[in-house]
């Protein structure tokens, strides 16, 4: 069954939203996300995320308000339909 | 949004792309401090003598422009998704020219000699003209909604103003040819360099900065949309007076025009000081008091601006220009910097090498990267070091204190950033063996 550990990073100092949402991350099961809500779109996690064998999705809910879906490459589960 | 429009890694410049420029900058400062030492009060006699020149031109080029056109080539990949083309060959281009070109600049002033200063023209307006194209090209590419890429375009557009006029004044000097409004285009020149270069390049980089950093709310709109061409119109108004014929127009018109960049830099300062009390997070740290500290200082320039504009008696003081530029370069833009010196190496070892130690070892916390005690004690030495330069408008006999407190800051600036890429460089050795 999916399951997805919402990390909330709104209120951190970078770099701490980042270090958090890669610790989050190396934990994960299989079939488990992480959905990091933060006040701007971390431009820098996703090269990291990306080296690490991590795929995400970005979403703008509103000007100060991004989410950003991250599951493990390959896990088809845990991806977003369409996106795996 | 597409999961691909990230920055890559190849995209984010390598650590010694902006780290060349950060690692130089205090360098130039101490050089300034040492100059200020060794020539003494009689300095503060007039601003047009050759070692003022030289100071003047270390602290800007040198301290100021060695670290801004690092900043750049930091954040237009970062901050604009649109990366400088070739940073590493633009960086090494640049940094090599400005570097020699910065200290025959400095020591043809100092030595009268019109061979280093034609020299230093070839050197920074080759360097410049590089970087120009290079931040130019990136900014041209950038997706033009951002505020930040709106302030930094007018920025580039000032730098290259500034460096115009700059090579007109030198060629003057190095050629002794009679350039017959030299006073006027001097003014000209320094206007643009602070007010067309590095207000709004500070301005721009403020409205991503201050409310990531140091987690304020952001800046209002009609601000981050209006405030920086405005003031470029501004400076474009002040160039025009420069042509109307001296007298009866020309006075009133620059009155205008000069209060009114008054009020935009006067509103910058203000709203930055009002978001940081708004900010989220409550306990102070030193970049928010390098930044509250360069508001104050500018807010005070300005004030004694407007003195200036108001009492032609202070303006014909023979050291108020000295008073105020202290508190606009040393005060307020070499506090901001050193502000987001403090956040940006930190932060830049700590993202390098979060890419290298993949599997290797845990990174290190930035507080281990850059400790609070050595940056405190530099800020106190700064915080101490600015009134001092100040009052010695006032008292000339305080350069020598005021001299020795900067020299003395700016060296532990230096310690405190060598030592974190000292860190970088450990760990980047670990990543090396571990795989």
């Amino acid at each position: 069954m999916r399951r997805e550990h919402v990390l909330d990073v709104r209120e951190l100092e970078p770099p701490e939203p980042l270090e958090r949402v890669l610790d989050a991350v190396a934990t994960l099961q299989p079939g488990e996300r992480v959905r990091m809500i933060h006040r701007r779109e971390p431009c820098l996690l996703y090269p990291l995320l990306e080296k690490r064998g991590f795929r995400y999705f970005a979403e703008a809910k509103a000007e100060d308000l991004h989410e950003i879906l991250i599951w493990r490459k390959g896990d088809a589960e845990a991806a977003p339909p369409g996106l795996i | 949004m597409n999961p691909q429009t990230g920055l890559s890694l190849d995209q984010a410049p390598p650590i010694l792309v902006p780290f060349r420029f950060f690692l130089s900058a205090p360098l130039f400062a101490l050089l300034a401090a040492l100059l200020a030492l060794w020539f003494g009060p009689s300095l503060l006699d007039s601003r047009w003598q050759p070692p003022v020149l030289a100071l003047t031109h270390l602290m800007t080029l040198g301290f100021l422009g060695m670290a801004m056109v690092g900043a750049m080539m930091q954040m237009l990949p970062v901050l604009a998704g649109s990366p400088v083309a070739r940073p590493v060959g633009v960086a090494r281009a640049v940094h090599g020219l400005l570097i020699p070109g910065v200290l025959l600049l400095a020591g043809g002033f100092l030595l009268g000699m019109p061979l280093p200063v034609r020299l230093a023209m070839a050197l920074l307006g080759t360097g410049f003209m590089i970087f120009i194209v290079a931040a130019g090209l990136s900014l041209w590419r950038a997706p033009s909604g951002n505020p930040s890429m709106i302030g930094m375009r007018f920025a580039v557009a000032g730098l290259s103003v500034t460096v115009v006029l700059g090579l007109v004044l030198a060629s003057n000097t190095g050629w002794a040819w009679w350039l017959t409004r030299w006073v006027q285009v001097t003014n000209l020149h320094a206007t643009w360099g602070l007010l067309g270069w590095v207000g709004p390049l500070v301005i721009g980089v403020s409205y991503q900065v201050v409310p990531m950093f140091q987690l304020t709310p952001a800046y209002p709109k009609s601000m981050t949309r209006w405030l920086s061409g405005m003031l470029f119109l501004l400076l474009l108004l002040v160039s025009a007076t420069f042509l109307l014929p001296e007298g009866r127009v020309q006075e009133p018109a620059t009155r205008v025009v000069a209060l009114l960049i008054v009020a935009a830099f006067a509103a910058f300062a203000l709203v930055t000081l009002r978001l940081q009390l708004r900010r989220r997070r409550k306990q102070s740290d030193v970049t928010l008091l390098f930044w509250r500290f360069g508001m104050a200082c500018l807010l005070l320039a300005l004030v004694l601006g407007l003195a200036g504009q108001a009492m032609p008696a202070w303006a014909g003081a023979p050291r108020a220009d000295f008073m105020m530029a202290f508190l606009f370069i040393a005060g307020f833009a070499v506090s901001v910097v050193n502000g987001m010196l403090y956040k940006i190496v930190p932060f830049l070892i700590w993202f390098h090498l979060q890419s290298l130690l993949i599997g290797v070892v845990r990174v290190p916390n930035m507080k281990v990267i850059m400790p609070e005690p050595g940056m405190r004690r530099q800020m106190w030495l700064h915080f101490a070091a600015v009134p001092t330069l100040a009052l010695s408008a006032l008292w000339p006999p305080l350069i020598y204190p005021a001299a020795l407190l900067f020299g003395t800051s700016m060296i532990l600036l230096e310690v405190n950033l060598l030592s974190a890429f000292r860190i970088y460089q450990q760990n980047a050795k670990l990543a090396t063996k571990g795989s």
